[in-house]
This record gives structure tokens, sequence and C-alpha cells, in this order.
């Protein structure tokens, strides 16, 4: 075993610290201590029964296994997206369409160079990084996307009333709704090292794996978010633009309101 | 509704081609001034905005313009000056079909009426044979 890694007697240790948080906020008068024993309880609990299940996929079901997991995924990707941009035409199909298009290509261009191993192991958490990656620039896209049509409409109709085609009207909003989404990626790939601390790089560095190799790992890991956000973005945009015009080019109106605006 | 930052630019959104001889006709033709062009459209007033949408609309070379209350949002002076744009284009040979709630309007510039009431057609003619045009203010 790796004596990097803690065993399990320092996991059990490592409560003292939940005990030092509950005594703080006990002390201070939070109101808080329930709720981080509680929360404490929960990551512990969480990740031992991911750590068991992830252990069963390595060991029994391989890549297939992966797939399926990579899968669901998508599909809670899918959902956690479109629940934001309530009020959206068919965001569901979309949204997990999206994060399918983006997880699937990038990923699949990685393996089918082989920059990364077939082994479930190894798709399974480079997979889940794609997804949630592929996961934010969706839900930026369709919630931008809402919130344009709302408050752009009349500038919409007023160029199909000139006469231009549905994909010309909706141009300048799709454009500056895709350049919204892209920036979480583009700026933490521009700022990696030096604000956010990369979690790939990170782990193989604990893991014993020397710097300059797991930077190796981050930098394909960061290109790799980049090309699913981007892929994804796109892939939503386009399904939202022609889930928002009918076959006679009318922008259709939104359906249910969502949740901020009822109020 | 004014879509860009310059009047140029709005007359072409619907009709990229267009030069800045024909853009500056445009203009004359809704009662702006041709230098209008080089404008930009922050400042605009209401009646001059409206009015550029009109020539904008006339760039792409309608058969008929359909105006849903193109005065709703005017002042008295700007509204009257859109409702001499519209006479005008009508002796000019254009269709023009115009919604309006404003009996003094339809009054002044319409040459046929129709008068819907909940949905339904109650009246139509020649505007001076409308009795609910005469009724109201």
């Amino acid at each position: 075993m790796n004596p990097a890694v803690p065993t399990w007697a320092g996991v059990a240790a490592s409560v003292a610290l939940v005990v030092l948080s509950v005594a703080v906020a006990w002390q201070q008068r939070l109101h808080l201590a329930r709720e981080i024993a509680i929360a404490a309880v929960r990551a512990g609990a969480q990740l031992v029964a991911v750590g068991a299940i992830l252990l069963l996929v390595f060991r029994h079901t391989g890549l297939a296994g992966a797939s399926g997991w990579l899968a669901v995924m998508v599909l809670i990707a899918g959902r956690v997206a479109a629940r934001r941009a309530a009020g959206l035409p068919r965001a569901l199909p979309i949204a997990t369409a999206a994060a399918a298009a983006g997880t699937a290509a990038t990923l699949g261009t990685l393996l089918a160079l082989g920059v990364i191993a077939t082994q479930a192991r190894v798709v399974i958490p480079v997979g889940g990084m794609v997804v949630s990656g592929a996961m934010q620039a969706t839900a930026l896209v369709l919630v931008r996307l809402r919130d344009e049509v709302r408050s752009a409409r009349p500038a919409i109709e007023a160029r199909l009333a000139l006469g231009l085609p549905a994909a010309d009207a909706f141009a300048p909003h799709l454009r500056s709704t895709l350049r919204t989404a892209l920036i979480p990626a583009i700026d933490s790939t521009k700022t990696v090292g030096l604000i956010s601390l990369p979690g790939a790089m990170t782990g193989l560095i604990l893991a014993g794996v020397d710097p300059l190799t797991a930077i190796r790992y981050q930098i394909v890991v960061m290109y790799m978010l980049l090309a699913a956000a981007a892929l994804a973005a796109l892939t939503a945009a386009r399904l939202t633009e022609r889930a928002l015009f009918d076959d006679a080019h009318r922008l259709r109106p939104l359906t249910a309101q969502p949740q901020e605006a009822r109020r | 509704m004014l879509l860009t930052d310059h009047v140029l630019d709005d007359l072409r959104v619907g009709r990229p081609d267009l030069d800045d001889d024909r853009a500056a006709e445009l203009l004359e033709r809704v009662g702006l001034p041709a230098a209008m062009i080089t404008r930009s459209t922050a400042g605009l007033s209401g009646g001059e905005a409206q009015r550029v949408c009109l020539a904008r609309a006339l760039a792409v070379g309608p058969e008929v313009l359909l105006l849903d209350e193109p005065t709703s949002a005017l002042d008295p002076a700007s509204a009257r000056a859109v409702e001499v744009t519209v006479r005008d284009l009508v002796t000019a040979g254009m269709a023009v079909v115009l919604v309006s709630h404003n009996r003094p309007q339809a009054r002044r510039i319409a040459d046929r009426v129709l008068v819907l009431s909940e949905g339904r057609l109650v009246a139509s003619g020649p505007a001076d044979q409308i009795a609910y045009l005469k009724e109201g203010v």
C-alpha cells in the first residue's frame, strides 16, 4: 500500500477535525453543529458507497460497466442542466443530448488516439470530469437562451418580420450566448495552476507520481474540458434553436414560467 | 424596435446589400433627412426611430405593409409625423394594413376601415361611412 494514502485508522482520526468544526459551531451558537455533523456523515457514507461500487465495476464488469456508469452520469447531467432551464421547449432531451455529444466526442477522441487507456479505472474518472464540464456549459447555454428569448423576443420578431430566416434572426443571440457559456472553460484553462489547483494533477502527485509526469495528465484534462464544453454548448444551442422556432420560422411561446418568475 | 447601433446598419438588417444612395432615398421617403444615414440610433426621438423602422421595412421591397399600432408609444407630434409618412406611402401606391385603437387616427388616414369587436367583424366600408368612427374621440 502506498504510504502517502491514509489508513482507515487515519480516516477515523480525521474525525477529530469534524469534532473541531462542530465545537466551533456550537461554541459560537451558529446553529450549524447538527448540519455539519450530518454533512460529514453523509460525505463519508456516499464516498464509501461510491468506492465500493467502483471496486465492483473495476474488478468485475470492465469497460462495459464503465460505459454504463458513464451513461448514468450523462443522464443525471442532462436532468440537472435541464432543470435550470424550465420554460424552454424540450429542455430535457436537449440537455441530455448535449451532455452526451460533448462527452462522446471528447472521450471518443482521447480513446481513439490512444491518449488514455481503455480501462474502467481510467474511463470513469476522466469521463466524470468530461461530463461535468459538458453539463456546466449546457446549463449555461440553456439558461442564457431562455433569458435571451424572454428579453429579446421583440428584436427577434422584428428580424423575422423583415424576412430573415429563423437561423439568421436568432444568430446574434446564439453567438452571444455561446460566448458567455464558454467563458468559465476558457478562464479556468487560462488560470490553471495559478488560481485553480487542478484535481487530476494533485491526485497524481499525492499518489507519488512526479510533478512533470502529473502535469501531462493535467494538460490533457484541460484540453479535453475545453472541447467538452465547446461541443456540448454548440449542440445545446443548435438543438434549442430548432426547438424554439416552428416550420414557418415563427418563434414559439415559452412554456411554463420558471420558479423565480412565479414568485 | 431598432436592432443595431447605427441607422444605416438598421436599414440593412433585412437587405444587407443596400447601398448608401438607396438608404438615403428610403429615409427621405419616410420624411427623414438623408444625412441621417450616418447617425447612431442612440440619439433618435421616438418618432424618428419609428420612421427608421418604416424605412427598414420598405428596404426589403414589400408589396404590403402590416403596421400594428405604429404610433401607440409616440407623443402626439411624432405620431402625426408617422401618420403623414404612412399616408404618403399610400398615395405613392403602397398597400398598408394598419391596426389602431385610435378612432381619430383611423378617420385621418384610412381609406377603408374594418371594425373588430371581441374578435368579430362588426362593420366595414369606406372610412367616411363608418358610424363607429364618427361617435368616438
